[in-house]
């Protein structure tokens, strides 16, 4: 039996000014896969997931979330969104507790009046879901880098999304932190079969855990197996000759 | 001081001060929330321009800043996308334009209007007409927040997953900055024009020395405005001082109190 796609990409091109960000994009996502985006600095990683998200407008192509186009409201309500720059202190320091925050992940679905019995508890098991049950009282500012990532996720996944996206969410995050949240997307990916789809510069992450990656540089160079990537010297094409990848601790491939 | 109620303009000047005692710390909250106190200022010194364009026009001082204050709420939003220019900076242009362009306007007049009273308040200029539009705004302004309370929070919380999430982070910004613009416009003769923000902005530094949610950094910066206020107007009436002066005042007092006391209380 067929699957429908739950993200298409087509053609899609995006322009900043003058500057041609993305050229001729193709791709397809598939319900329950764990996709990694990796490429250079400027080759247009977080372009292209803002571009899934709904938030620019494409100078050409389009994009379909489980057939919808992303900027619908209908699109984005089957999404969820881990953005960068959660895991610094100075992210957001205004007084806001854990469940609050969380809280602001039902929005798309729930933007008129107070939070319904069902809704508290969806904060609830948001929350246990990503072992931070305990920190439902906290402030959301006095909580450690990784903690915050962990309220964050939780904050993506309360709407039960079909899509989680993230955008390098593990800047200013220490090792075993680090650890911590890559098992809890597997989990989350293994046993909810959610789609992800992770702008990331971990390398080694997305050879360990994603089961495709799409390699950026402006253009699509590859879309494939991460263990296929060294075989088409596909790190060469995207990166440069000069591009060795680093191992650390992080993972254990 | 007991004779306070017997003059009918300091019941007015009281019941229009709790007014904006409720809704000036209300949005205040999100402004701050935002880093956008500034446009509090922003705005109170576009109002004042507007007083100088009602007198200049032969029209309410009033209208003339509540007019101006919209225009220039709705307009520094696309001068900043237009100009790809900072906010920070946009903002002190009208600040500061909107100083000068007053004080032109009223020195050109030649009108026997106090401006002195719409830089800094006065407790005896307030009507029944303005308690009128003051008890609508509040009651407005309740309303609004308490209906679409998650979407603001939401973006108060981060923009980009506001916008992610649906919603129209445009409508909001310019709904959140044309209350603000009515209450700075609305508040000008009691507060005045130069220290409303503060009472938009102290109270909230205050509570969120004490807050543990942004429900009750809400509340507390709504009692700690309150008491602002009523203080204010009554230490205005004794010592015989400008209203907006003694009202900051005491919020200032009450931010360092509440500093002094974060270990205790939280």
């Amino acid at each position: 039996m067929k699957v429908n796609p739950i993200l298409e990409a087509d053609n899609v091109s995006v322009m900043l000014g003058k500057h041609r960000i993305l050229e001729d994009i193709s791709f397809t996502i598939q319900p329950g896969e764990y996709v990694g985006i990796v490429g250079p600095n400027g080759g247009g990683k977080t372009t292209l997931l803002r571009a899934m998200l709904g938030l620019l407008v494409l100078s050409k192509g389009e994009i379909h979330v489980k057939g919808r186009r992303a900027h619908s409201l209908a699109a984005k309500k089957c999404i969820g969104y881990v953005p960068q720059h959660f895991t610094t202190t100075n992210s957001f320091n205004f007084a806001m507790n854990v469940e609050e925050v969380v809280a602001t992940g039902l929005v798309s679905r729930h933007s008129f009046g107070p939070l319904r019995k069902e809704e508290k508890l969806a904060i609830d098991e948001a929350l246990e879901m990503v072992s931070a049950g305990s920190l439902k009282k906290n402030m959301f500012s006095d909580l450690s880098g990784g903690q915050r990532q962990r309220v964050v996720i939780a904050r993506a996944m309360v709407s039960n999304p079909s899509i989680l996206f993230l955008d390098e969410p593990l800047s200013a995050v220490d090792l075993p932190s680090q650890k911590n949240f890559y098992e809890t997307l597997s989990k989350l990916n293994k046993k909810k079969k959610l789609t992800i789809i992770m702008v990331t510069h971990d390398l080694e992450m997305v050879t360990a855990q994603a089961s495709r990656v799409l390699c950026l540089n402006h253009q699509l160079h590859a879309s494939c197996k991460p263990a296929e990537l060294s075989t088409h010297n596909m790190w060469d094409k995207t990166f440069g000759e000069e591009f060795k990848p680093i191992k650390h601790r992080a993972h254990h491939v | 001081m007991f004779d306070f109620f017997d003059y009918s303009f300091m019941t007015r000047a009281l019941m229009a001060g709790v007014l904006i005692g409720a809704s000036a710390p209300l949005l205040g909250t999100f402004l701050v929330a935002r880093r956008s106190s500034m446009l509090t200022d922003t705005l109170s010194h576009t109002a004042l321009a507007g007083v100088g364009v009602g007198v200049i026009a032969g029209i309410s001082p009033l209208l003339g800043a509540l007019f101006v204050s919209i225009l220039a709420a709705t307009g520094i939003e696309k001068i900043v996308t237009r100009g790809r220019l900072s906010i920070e900076a946009v903002q002190a242009l009208f600040l500061s334009g909107g100083l000068a362009v007053a004080v032109t306007l009223i020195s050109l007049s030649h009108t026997s209007l106090s401006f002195e009273t719409y830089l800094f308040g006065s407790i005896t200029t307030v009507n029944h007409q303005d308690l009128f539009f003051l008890a609508l705004l509040t009651v407005t302004t309740f309303v609004g927040v308490i209906l679409f309370w998650w979407p603001l929070v939401t973006l108060a919380f981060n923009e980009e997953l506001a916008e992610a999430s649906g919603l129209r982070t445009n409508l909001i910004k310019t709904s959140l900055g044309i209350l603000a613009a009515l209450t700075v416009s609305l508040s000008l003769k009691i507060v005045g024009g130069l220290l409303i923000g503060a009472l938009m902005v102290i109270p909230v530094l205050a509570a969120l020395q004490m807050a543990n949610s942004f429900r009750s950094t809400v509340v507390l910066a709504i009692l700690f405005a309150e008491i602002s206020v009523v203080t204010g107007l009554f230490l205005s009436y004794i010592l015989d001082t400008p209203s907006g002066s003694a009202i900051v005042l005491v919020s200032i007092i009450c931010f360092f109190l509440a500093l002094i006391l974060k270990p205790v209380i939280k």
